[in-house]
């Protein structure tokens, strides 16, 4: 085996066992017909990257089997339109003079904290990133935008171990980083494609004005001394608050029986899935009441399923036998 | 249908061909505009043969490489001949366009 077909095969590895059991050959064929035809002995790094990309696509794509492009593409704009969000308040908050974690441990903590420069820690690459991701899903440059959002992934893991190599007092939240890659995983399940700008906005709008909201609503990191707001993620992420994912869960349930009565399926499916990885972080977050929030999750991901498999044609048929 | 679909049924219109064949072949029905990658072409065929627009048509071994033919299903081809259809009426109707819009000019300039 040569050293190109080896590296190709490993490439490769990118994609499901299935997957390469049965095309891998057939595929590898093909690349070295193009090889050969360019005169090339050495794979082109971006030819590595597509097949990387395209391989973890694939993985992706079991899921896209059961959920239909449309219902995908939908929840591919939202996720992106709340990831954005997420994200532009996360910078926010990581700048350390703008009042963030890293300001209130350098005027009440106990000693000097470091910084990543002005920000709070190397989680400002993540986010930077994810809003990246989202000015090239609205400009419709969605190979660009999976790209970008397929990178999130080990820039999570690299900002996190490289804060706590580098001895820097604050990381990366563990429960920022769940939410964005769970939204990044969601975004990849479709391709922003038809209407996305409209979609992004809603979606980064309703993000936004729902941490405002708890904001406003929710003075717990008021210090009373002061009279000073600290920006923390835990505000964001509505944890002590349940009466907020009450209202949530309840608004994406009336959304949910409203489609399904209006026949509205995709939409319905959409919102169900949608709502779930913030419901997902909140039962990580916080344990009390996990029972009936998981409840609520189970209920929401049935829908979800149940409607995405009538739509993308299943049936159930029942016979006495 | 997106470009690159249209042009991998497009190509196959003829014949089957293996998945070196409907890269050049694509390349120079799109005169250079559409070169598929291998993994976007695969993932393509592998859509394409879901949908039932294409069939694998054979293997055969080439120097020691692995070819592996695909060819057009009926659906695929009438699948083919809407798209073609459809894009030949945005076509006639903006050239309609277009010519209205020369003759106003000319009517203005004259």
């Amino acid at each position: 085996m040569s050293e190109l077909e080896e590296k190709y095969r490993s490439a490769l590895r990118w994609y499901p066992a299935k997957w390469r059991t049965k095309n891998e050959d057939a595929m590898v064929g093909t690349l070295l017909d193009v090889a050969d035809d360019q005169h090339r002995e050495h794979p082109f790094p971006g030819e590595l990257r597509s097949l990387h990309v395209q391989g973890l696509q694939t993985r992706l794509g079991i899921f896209g089997r059961i959920i239909g492009a449309e219902i995908r593409d939908r929840v591919s704009a939202i996720a992106i339109g709340s990831g954005a969000a997420l994200s532009a308040w996360a910078i926010f908050y990581s700048i350390v003079d703008a009042g963030g974690e890293a300001r209130f441990y350098q005027i009440y903590g106990n000693g000097p904290i470091s910084t990543f420069g002005p920000f709070t820690s190397l989680g400002i690459i993540l986010y930077v990133l994810w809003i990246i991701a989202a000015i090239t899903a609205v400009i419709g440059m969605p190979r660009l935008t999976r790209i970008l959002l397929v990178a999130t992934f080990p820039v999570a893991v690299i900002a996190r171990l490289l804060s706590e190599r580098l001895g820097m007092s604050l990381f990366p939240s563990t429960t920022t980083v769940l939410v964005l890659e769970i939204l990044a995983t969601l975004a990849l399940l479709g391709t922003a494609r038809a209407n996305t700008r409209r979609r992004v906005w809603i979606a980064a709008s309703l993000t936004v004005g729902a941490s405002l909201l708890t904001y406003a609503l929710w003075s717990g990191h008021m210090l009373p001394s002061t009279g000073r707001y600290f920006f923390f993620e835990r505000a964001f992420f509505l944890i002590n608050w349940p009466p907020m994912v009450a209202w949530i869960t309840a608004g994406a349930s009336i959304i949910v029986v409203a489609c399904l009565a209006t026949r509205r399926w995709v939409w319905a499916s959409v919102t169900a899935i949608s709502v779930l990885p913030w419901l997902a972080l909140y039962v990580y977050r916080n344990q009390d009441g996990i029972l009936f929030w998981g409840l609520c999750m189970l209920v929401l991901a049935s829908v979800a399923t149940a409607v995405s498999l009538l739509t993308a044609g299943y049936r159930i048929n029942v016979t006495k036998v | 249908m997106r470009e690159p679909t249209f042009f991998v049924l497009a190509s196959l219109a003829d014949g089957r061909k293996h998945g070196y064949g409907i890269i050049k072949d694509a390349e120079s029905l799109s005169d250079g505009r559409v070169i598929l990658k291998v993994g976007t072409l695969y993932a393509a065929l592998d859509r394409l043969q879901a949908e039932g627009l294409v069939v694998a048509a054979g293997d055969e071994i080439v120097s020691g490489r692995l070819r592996r033919y695909f060819e057009l299903t009926e659906p695929g081809a009438a699948s083919l001949a809407a798209e073609s259809e459809r894009q030949a009426l945005n076509a006639r109707r903006a050239q309609d366009r277009l010519k209205q819009r020369a003759a106003r000019v000319t009517a203005v300039t004259a």
